[in-house]
């Protein structure tokens, strides 16, 4: 199965743990922002309220960068780590930064675009359709037995 | 006692003279045992004062090489041979005399029984008798008395007279010369003596702080060769002989660690140091890290294969569902073998 397109099961529970990590990153940047008030105003300190807008946004943000560097470097986001997925070109290269770029701003404003790859022949998404890009099984290879 | 045989009285006191119940002996054996004793008694004190002379001379009265009274004796010549055989004639005369005597008693005895048996004779004797009879009570009356007195005065005489002869005995000397002490110590039973001793009452009275006091524990202990001692031992056979786990089931634990001073012992210690250097020892990051990475692997290779397998099983079936042709090979893993 190594390099075969993953199904929309792994890509599902992939994309599930990055929005957690995302989550995890809002909440703590919101805390850090937290810490530095107090720190500022130790008398005077409130926790800071966040509107639905703001925290979207910064949220959308944080998933469009995170999205981006993990594909452009290593091809894979936590998420996919986990599940053993890569994200890969068409020709089976990282991906490059722009594309990366792209897909995750295509991801992000248009994640359910990820069940077109359980009706998919090849399993891709409607974002792989456009980027051309490929998430393939890339299960980190084990060690070579150590010889007694 | 009573037989009238003279009971043993303590010391100080006169032994008061009491009638032998016993038949007396016959008269020439209390002749010739006088004689003896008379004779053992003036041989002796000849000899005392020959040898009192002898000392007022400056002379030993048994010069050192020569024999000793007791030892070896040579024939007696001269004056001693005739003052001895004087001595064994009187004896022999004595006996004789001892034995005529008795006859000549006996005679009379039976001479006196014939004629004082007629009535005229025996009255006034009886009344002689009675009238020695009531001399004999009334002195028997007046003996106590006369004992007491007797006994005071010696009670005062004995003491001065002991004290002026023991001025002149040096009884270190005498003791030194005539005391076996040696044999005296063999007879003596030591382990009744020892047990007859209150040991305690003993103890009890020795002031041992007093002592310790006294003693200088420092020079002994430099006078002690501890190294060679300590060289010499054989320090494994002691430890082996020892029943350690008897020893430990006698010793009560709990009551030693309540003795101990559990905080002072543990502000002493320099926690920090020592944590450092077990941390520095134990690789404790590599530890967490191997146990981590083994079960993270195990969980996350598990969660891989049941998606993977799910992927296939909504493949299959939107497969199925759309009238795609099902290629997948026979022999593709459903198991938890990695993908390759």
């Amino acid at each position: 199965m190594q390099g075969q397109r993953a199904g929309i099961v792994s890509r599902f529970l992939a994309d599930a743990i990055d929005f957690f990590v995302v989550v995890a990153a809002l909440v703590g940047v919101y805390l850090g922002y937290a810490v530095f008030r107090f720190l500022l105003h130790p008398r005077r300190f409130t926790w800071p309220e966040a509107s639905s807008l703001y925290l979207g946004t910064l949220g959308w943000i944080l998933l469009v960068l995170y999205l981006t560097i993990a594909w452009a470097n290593t091809g894979r986001t936590f998420g996919k780590r986990v599940l053993g997925l890569r994200v890969v070109t068409s020709e089976d290269d990282r991906l490059p930064l722009w594309q990366s770029f792209v897909r995750a701003c295509l991801c992000a404003l248009f994640p359910i675009g990820l069940f077109w790859s359980a009706v998919s022949g090849r399993n891709a998404s409607v974002q792989d359709l456009i980027v051309r890009s490929h998430v393939v099984y890339d299960w980190r290879p084990k060690l070579p037995a150590l010889e007694t | 006692m009573e037989d009238g045989a003279t009971a043993p009285q303590p010391m100080g006191k006169v032994v008061p003279l009491r009638v032998a119940a016993q038949p007396p002996p016959p008269l020439e054996q209390l002749v010739e045992q006088s004689l003896r004793i008379a004779i053992g008694v003036g041989t002796l004190a000849t000899e005392v004062l020959a040898e009192a002379v002898a000392r007022t001379l400056g002379r030993e009265p048994f010069a050192e090489g020569e024999p000793g009274g007791d030892e070896v004796e040579h024939p007696a010549t001269g004056l001693p041979l005739v003052a001895g055989a004087a001595i064994g004639l009187g004896l022999e005369v004595a006996r004789w005399s001892a034995r005529a005597a008795t006859t000549a008693y006996r005679s009379a005895e039976l001479f006196v029984g014939l004629a004082t048996s007629p009535a005229p004779v025996r009255a006034p004797l009886e009344q002689a008798s009675s009238r020695l009879g009531w001399l004999d009570d009334r002195w028997r009356d007046q003996r106590p008395r006369d004992e007491e007195a007797a006994a005071s005065f010696l009670r005062l005489l004995i003491p001065q007279v002991v004290d002026a002869t023991l001025d002149q005995i040096d009884l270190n000397e005498l003791v030194a010369e005539r005391v076996e002490i040696d044999r005296i110590v063999e007879l003596v039973d030591l382990d009744q003596v020892i047990g007859r001793i209150d040991l305690d009452a003993v103890v009890e009275r020795i002031d041992i702080d007093r002592i310790v006091r006294r003693i200088d524990l420092g020079a002994i202990v430099e006078r002690i060769p501890v190294d060679d001692i300590v060289t010499r031992l054989d320090l494994g056979a002691i430890v082996a002989r020892v029943d350690i786990d008897g020893v430990v089931s006698r010793v009560d634990i709990q009551a030693v660690a309540d003795r101990i001073d559990l905080q002072a012992l543990v502000r002493r210690l320099d926690l920090a140091t020592i944590s450092n250097e077990v941390i520095e020892e134990i690789d404790l990051a590599g530890i967490i890290q191997d146990a981590m990475g083994s079960m993270t692997t195990e969980t996350v290779g598990g969660i891989r294969v049941q998606s993977m397998n799910a992927d296939r099983a909504i493949a299959r079936l939107v497969g199925r569902v759309l009238g795609r042709d099902q290629d997948e090979p026979a022999d593709e893993p459903r198991d938890q073998r990695e993908p390759r």
